[in-house]
């Protein structure tokens, strides 16, 4: 059981963001949210961490309504990598990373050996161990961000939200933390639900695609029958050709600037 | 390995910086018009605590009157308050996100003045001794409040609009206090040597108020200082990692305001030592509010008390302690600024 999103209602001051969207994530998959700017996705993804509250209709988690959760046991089943991400204080990349541990840890304990157990191979993982002690506030945008992933990941949640979580990253990182991400889909052990810009980038990873248009779900269903020229004409109003490719074994679309 | 050491050297420098608190209390008692050896401090200490009379038969017999009347009101006053202001600006800091917020910079300590002003003029007393105090919590929490609403815009609050609003709200209430002073006609002295800081004539009433809120807060902030950590992700991941960080924003910036208005109505405003102690404990001790609120506490009080004393002690005449602290903090204050947008990571 993952979410289930039932006719929910959302505005910003009267100005409707949801009106009765309904939409089920099962567990186990690699979601792409896909949708032009301004679209809703963000606040979609507000919606399923319970940073934002719909005004009619539920969001259910595991057969039970999300405000039934408190919200230590909702942030040891959902992790959220945020857009963007700015600290002000000179903490190090390590006490960062040790911050995904906090839903685990009792008041006033200090980490145990399992969290920085965890710590240590998440840091690994994402290439981060070598400035583990460096200040975050002196790494660039990119740094940053392998930190925040690390973090989320170290939080050992069954769902991951990636909310345009590699936007500042190059296309190495990039792949390295999808790659991550994927590899935790395909051996059960997480479901991902990523927004993304990059509808290339999501064709190599998302198996199950989610198009959003002015808080509407305009299309979704595996990338085999969501990802066509007419739900990206539908959602984005450009032309395109999307076609296999073989050398990425994936899907990939292509644009015509002027048409 | 690394982490163990840092663990040892971080209760060694608390270990330590209370040892000086106490050193300082110890060696500012003994200093002032009437020298007294630090061994007889502390004979009429453990005399009064111990019950002991006997220790205090070899000494001036009015030694014993001068340090417990007169002088440990005052030092412990000022220690306390030291303290509180500290742990109060650590806490606007971490919630603001701000390294330049303090209950100065906010406005908060004018409008607990303001507050208090009033108290004085109308010269209220529904609440006996509290009167002033409760008068002062009340125009702190409401400045708080309105200073946040002015800088916020769609629900964001930036760092900068906080302390333009902070220093315009600052400069009405200052005006505010000014109006109050012309209509006061005979309680303008009292108001105005309040209003400039002084612990002067300060009783065991005030010692014990004061330390009442201040450990009362320093409890409250202690309890959520890990949240507080997480809450410097920002929100949307701080709510992410199980903080309920509206609630505990709320409890914090009241618990702060209230320790804020409690020290500006024993003292008078002082400002800045909320911003640097903080700061300077940042680089000893790191980011970490669990480390940096007992630091911070033990810093302040031994920091404020070592001007208490320079203006009571060592200059010929008695400076108001709010003079001293701003005259040597507003540098500080600009030095940080400018430290700041040099290296561009002004909020």
């Amino acid at each position: 059981m993952g979410f289930a999103i039932s006719h929910i209602n959302f505005s910003y001051g009267g100005d409707g963001v949801f009106s009765d969207l309904s939409l089920n994530i099962e567990p186990g998959r690699f979601y792409g949210i896909i949708g032009p700017n301004g679209c809703g996705k963000t606040t979609l993804v507000d919606m399923l961490v319970k940073n934002k509250k719909p005004e009619s209709g539920t969001v259910e988690y595991k057969g039970k309504d999300l405000n039934d959760y408190t919200r230590k046991d909702l942030a040891k089943e959902i992790a959220l990598v945020p857009q963007d991400f700015y600290i002000n204080f000179p903490y190090t990349v390590k006490e960062i990373v040790l911050m995904g541990r906090h839903p685990y840890m009792p008041r006033f304990s200090a980490p145990s050996s399992k969290d920085m157990k965890i710590a240590a191979a998440v840091m690994a993982e994402t290439g981060i161990e070598r400035f583990a002690h460096r200040h975050i506030t002196e790494l660039s945008g990119g740094e940053k961000q392998r930190v925040v992933f690390a973090r989320a990941l170290a939080q050992d949640t069954p769902v991951l939200i990636l909310d345009e979580a590699t936007s500042n990253l190059d296309i190495k990182y990039t792949l390295n933390l999808l790659n991550l991400a994927a590899d935790s889909v395909k051996t059960g052990r997480k479901t991902v639900i990523a927004v993304m810009q990059n509808l290339n980038l999501a064709a190599l990873y998302c198996d199950y695609w989610i198009f959003m248009k002015q808080g509407k779900i305009a299309a979704h269903g595996d990338i085999d029958e969501a990802l066509n020229e007419k739900n990206i004409e539908q959602v984005f109003e450009v032309e395109s050709k999307v076609y296999f490719e073989p050398y990425s074994k994936a899907k990939r679309v292509v644009f015509n600037p002027r048409a | 390995m690394e982490k163990k050491k840092l663990r040892v050297s971080v209760g060694g420098q608390t270990v330590l910086l209370a040892v000086l608190l106490c050193a300082v209390i110890l060696a500012s008692t003994g200093m002032g018009y009437m020298k007294i050896p630090w061994l007889d401090v502390i004979r009429i200490i453990a005399s009064k605590v111990s019950g002991h009379q006997e220790l205090l038969a070899a000494m001036n017999h009015i030694f014993a009157y001068v340090v417990v009347d007169v002088r440990l009101p005052r030092i412990l006053t000022a220690a306390i308050v030291g303290g509180g202001l500290s742990i109060a600006g650590a806490i606007f800091q971490g919630i603001l996100l701000n390294p330049l917020a303090d209950p100065y910079t906010l406005g908060i300590s004018a409008g607990a003045a303001f507050g208090a002003s009033i108290a004085l003029l109308l010269d209220i007393g529904f609440l006996g001794i509290y009167s002033v105090p409760f008068f002062a919590f009340i125009g702190a929490v409401a400045t708080l409040f309105f200073v946040i609403y002015l800088a916020s815009f769609g629900g964001q609050v930036s760092s900068n609009n906080l302390i333009l609003s902070g220093i315009i709200v600052a400069a009405i209430l200052s005006a505010g206090i000014s109006f109050i002073k012309y209509m006061a006609d005979e309680q303008v002295s009292i108001i105005i040597f309040w209003l400039m800081g002084s612990f002067g004539s300060k009783t065991w009433t005030d010692v014990f108020l004061t330390f009442l809120f201040v450990l009362l807060g320093f409890l409250i902030f202690i309890f959520f200082a890990r949240d507080l950590n997480i809450m410097s992700l920002g929100d949307r991941s701080a709510s992410s990692l199980g903080v309920e960080t509206n609630t505990v924003r709320v409890i914090l910036l009241v618990t702060a305001s209230l320790i804020t208005a409690v020290c500006v109505s024993v003292s008078g405003i002082i400002g800045f030592v909320g911003l640097i102690v903080p700061h300077l404990m940042r680089f000893l001790v790191g980011p970490d509010n669990r480390k940096l609120i007992p630091v911070s506490a033990l810093a302040g009080a031994t920091l404020l008390l070592c001007a208490d004393t320079i203006t009571r002690a060592v200059l010929p005449m008695e400076i108001p302690i709010g003079v001293l602290t701003a005259l040597i903090g507003g540098p500080f204050f600009c030095y940080i600024f400018r430290q700041r947008q040099i290296a561009g990571t002004m909020g």
